[in-house]
């Protein structure tokens, strides 16, 4: 099961010339216990990628395996249905709440995928607590919280529809520090808990390092890059991915550069401490 | 330049955005104005603009008073570039809408073109000026909107949270352009931020919690306030705690922290 | 990213893509006007006009440098009026003398299988056609030529009379209709939407003296234009993040249908009264003051061309006025 990319290329068409966004793409991905990142300077094509992931724009050639269903799919074969299955949430998704109240909101997903009212609201309120939105503002307009809580409530009408794999567009981007380690927070959860396979497209390579197993990297549509955060920021030609380092190996290379203590990876606080306590004693 | 006494604003008579601030701010200095979500930050820009008017106290602008009176003397004093590209670029093409401020204040056509031209080069936008906003990105979007302002020449810049919708390219864009700004052009800049990266190379933070003035002072000064900036929901960035800590602790070689001060200034 | 562009200006350096924008929607309305002023009739003098005036829009359209297809796809959308306007004014018109005998028209079942026959031809094989505003009127045609030819197991016949005059007033209508389209495409075409903008905002200013403002209704439109791209950009991320809750247009019933719209309506118009506000604050901060007097960026210079052009577009409308009053 899963998600499989078969020589995936998908081009936009344009007024006289049409665009290649993702080229050749070759890929699969596990529909459990995966938690990746999706990397790559903008106009890479990783938004364009994800949209394949849930059906929402289908190859140009080449084909998509999503949970079994082909893509493109045969005529009059229905595929609607995946989008429940592959959860998708895009950038800055606060701007799709429409409902009356947060709860009817976040219950829009279940409902169009043929749930009942109750079950909907069953799974909208289990949604609501896992991202931390309390029972009290259920019967709030979702306009008047303020826009932390309005993307944990997108968030949520995405989750309460139980996918089963879940796509994120940068979903901390224009958070501050609280609220992207909140959220973080909340996807590691979901993925450590439920061993939820969770794609994430990102630009902050600290939440790279910090939170993906497997990282994807992508440049002028093609894909570059697929395995270990570690082999990537060690890979030989990583300056050709355009990519920033997380921070940490950002001030050991600096450090090395500047007074010669031996670069060596370290991805967090406590062992780059360490290393620097035990290489560069008084 | 700027001079802010026992400021407070409400939005509804209940709560206040604002409580008692006071502050000042010296000409030519770059300034960071820090705080959570809800601090009261862009509050304070949209006083400072005028676009607000306080519930209690004064703000002064380069000695004039910010009043009704003298709003429009004012507003040749300080402009203010906002956080969303799009809800701020009013012009058909770059071009209109850096002129857009200039045909405001009525400057003869081949002065406009001339300003045009020189604060498109300046902020690295010469090469669009017949480009529409859909054609551009965020960051190229903002870079636009900082020219419209230098364009009206106003002394002082305000951002209030100018890359917070943009990607780390467009944000890096844009902080480059504020230290040229600042260096070069002698503007007093105040940028309005959550990002303390980008903060500590200003000169000057004042750090808001709650409406409140709870800090103030040289990065260096404000940085040592780990648990002060913790309780305003505020992260130190991952080089300045590394910093802080190893200043600690006396067991690493001094020369790894100096190394690490000059890694936060050229950044 | 986005190969949107608003309006349908297509960049060109010919004379009628620099005249002033001004004295072209002057022109183009002086134009119409005439146009419009021509009597409707089988004489000698509205037809050589009419066919006059189609051959200046014809000699402008080639001078303009705007290929010819373009501009006849501008015909595209009344395609279904032209037509239906050209078959009843043959066909009604009972005056003069026949063109043909009588030709008799079977609706039987035959015709009528032949006709839904052909048309599924039509819609099949349209797309492989080039000129499809010619195969529209051909397959008009061939609706009719179907019943004059299909006479077996008649349900009813009726009969078509085709009169000389029926068919000069339709040819007639016709060109007129044509050319009020191909002037208006023309306008378009060769002018920039600021221009055009300008142009509007001048020729309405004389308005100011009733209070109508102005200025304010053209920063409007200017305002508009700016944000159609945006918004269309907006609308499509919507239906996107709104498709992966499980949206689809295709596979519902009416009764969710509502509640889609709905889904894509509201984030659309909370996304423009944010930005109406945000929009207020930057236009203000910046010194907009509404109705005060403010410089303008773009130059319009009017010169020997631009007169020339308008006296001759006026001189068209004298000589048309007269034309009438004399006959």
């Amino acid at each position: 099961m899963g998600i499989q990319f078969k020589d995936v290329s998908f081009a936009y068409k344009g007024l006289k010339v049409n665009y290649d966004a993702i080229r050749h793409i070759n890929l699969k991905i596990k529909d459990k216990g995966e938690f990746i990142a999706i990397v790559g300077q903008t106009g890479s094509g990783k938004s364009t990628l994800v949209q394949h992931m849930n059906a929402l724009l289908l190859p140009s050639s080449g084909n998509v395996v999503v949970f079994g269903q082909n893509l493109p799919p045969k005529k009059k074969e229905k595929i609607n249905y995946l989008r429940q299955k592959v959860g998708l949430v895009f950038q800055f998704p606060e701007y799709q709440l429409f409902e009356e109240t947060i709860l009817k909101d976040i219950m829009f997903g279940p409902k169009n995928f043929k749930s009942t009212e109750a079950e909907a609201m069953v799974m909208a309120k289990k949604a609501a607590s896992i991202v931390g939105i309390d029972e009290s503002l259920y019967e709030q307009s979702p306009f008047r919280i303020s826009g932390g809580q309005m993307r944990r409530v997108a968030i949520a009408g995405i989750l309460a529809m139980e996918p089963e794999i879940l796509v994120l567009d940068e979903p901390t981007r224009g958070l501050d520090p609280k609220g992207r380690n909140d959220l973080m927070g909340i996807f590691r959860e979901l993925h450590e808990k439920e061993n939820k396979t969770i794609i994430l497209i990102s630009h902050d390579m600290d939440l790279v390092s910090e939170y993906a197993k497997r990282v994807i990297v992508l440049k002028d549509g093609n894909l570059v890059f697929d395995g270990t955060k570690e082999a990537l920021f060690e890979h030989k030609e990583f300056d050709s991915f355009h990519l920033d380092l997380p921070t940490p190996l950002k001030i050991l290379r600096h450090l090395e550069k500047e007074i010669g203590i031996p670069y060596q990876p370290k991805y967090d606080f406590d062992s780059l401490l360490s290393y620097l306590k035990e290489v560069a004693h008084e | 330049m700027i001079k802010v006494s026992d400021l407070s604003f409400s939005y509804n008579s209940v709560d206040e955005a604002l409580k008692h601030v006071n502050l000042e701010i010296s000409k030519g200095s770059w300034v960071s104005v820090l705080g959570h979500n809800g601090s009261g930050k862009s509050t304070l820009s949209k006083l400072l603009v005028g676009l607000l008017s306080p519930s209690s106290g004064e703000i002064y602008i380069d000695g004039m008073k910010l009043d009704e009176e003298h709003i429009v003397e004012i507003r040749k004093k300080i402009g203010i570039v906002f956080q969303n590209p799009d809800n701020q670029f009013v012009g058909v093409t770059v071009r209109h809408d850096i002129a857009f401020g200039l045909e405001n204040q009525c400057i003869p056509h081949d002065q406009m073109v001339d300003k045009i031209n020189h604060y498109s080069t300046l902020v690295g936008m010469e090469e669009f000026l017949n480009k529409e906003p859909h054609q551009l990105s965020g960051g190229q979007k903002q870079r636009v909107a900082i020219a419209g302002a230098l364009a009206m020449e106003q002394d002082i810049m305000i951002l209030d949270e100018a890359t917070s919708m943009l990607d780390p390219e467009g944000t890096q864009e844009i902080i480059n352009l504020i230290k040229v700004l600042n260096k070069n052009l002698d503007k007093t800049i105040i940028t309005i931020t959550h990002d303390l990266s980008f903060a500590a190379q200003s000169d000057y933070l004042i750090v808001l919690k709650d409406g409140e003035v709870i800090l103030t002072g040289t990065p260096k000064e404000v940085f040592n306030q780990e648990e002060l900036l913790k309780s305003s929901n505020l992260e130190l960035p991952f080089e300045i705690s590394l910093y802080n800590e190893i200043a600690k602790d006396k067991t690493i070689d001094s020369k790894v922290l100096e190394a690490l001060w000059a890694y936060n200034s050229k950044m | 990213m986005n190969n949107i562009t608003i309006g349908q200006f297509i960049p060109g350096n010919s004379w009628l893509h620099r005249l002033d924008p001004r004295i072209k929607i002057l022109s183009l309305v002086v134009l119409l006007v005439g146009t419009f002023l021509i009597p409707i009739s089988v004489n000698a003098i509205p037809l050589i006009t009419m066919s006059l005036i189609f051959v200046g829009i014809m000699i402008l359209t080639a001078s303009s440098g705007i290929p010819m297809r373009k501009v006849l796809n501008g015909l595209r959308p009344i395609v279904f009026l032209l037509t239906f306007t050209f078959f009843i004014q043959l066909f009604y018109v009972k005056t003069g003398t026949l063109v043909t005998a009588p030709i008799v028209m079977y609706i039987s079942l035959t015709s009528i299988i032949g006709i839904i026959l052909w048309l599924l031809f039509y819609n099949w094989s349209k797309k492989y056609v080039k000129t499809r505003i010619l195969y529209f009127f051909f397959t008009a045609f061939m609706v009719f030529f179907i019943q004059a030819m299909l006479p077996y197991v008649g349900f009813t016949s009726y009969t078509l009379s085709i009169y000389d005059e029926g068919l000069i007033r339709a040819g007639f209508i016709f060109i007129r209709i044509t050319n009020v389209i191909i002037m208006t495409s023309l306008l378009t075409f060769t002018t920039m939407t600021t221009d055009l903008n300008y142009g509007i905002e001048s020729l309405l200013k004389p308005l100011k003296i009733i209070k109508v403002p102005v200025d304010v209704i053209a920063m409007m439109l200017s305002l508009t234009l700016r944000y159609i791209p945006t918004l269309l950009g907006e609308t499509e991320k919507i239906m996107k993040a709104q498709a992966s809750r499980g949206v689809d247009f295709k596979e519902s019933k009416f009764k969710d249908k509502v509640v889609q719209i709905i889904s894509l309506l509201i984030p659309v118009f909370v996304i423009s009264f944010k930005r109406a506000e945000d929009l207020g604050n930057a236009m203000e901060v910046r010194g907009y003051i509404i109705g005060a007097k403010r410089t303008r960026i773009d130059e319009y210079h009017i010169g020997f061309v631009d007169i020339f052009s308008l006296i001759v577009a006026f001189v068209i409308l004298g000589l048309i006025i007269y034309s009438k009053v004399m006959i």
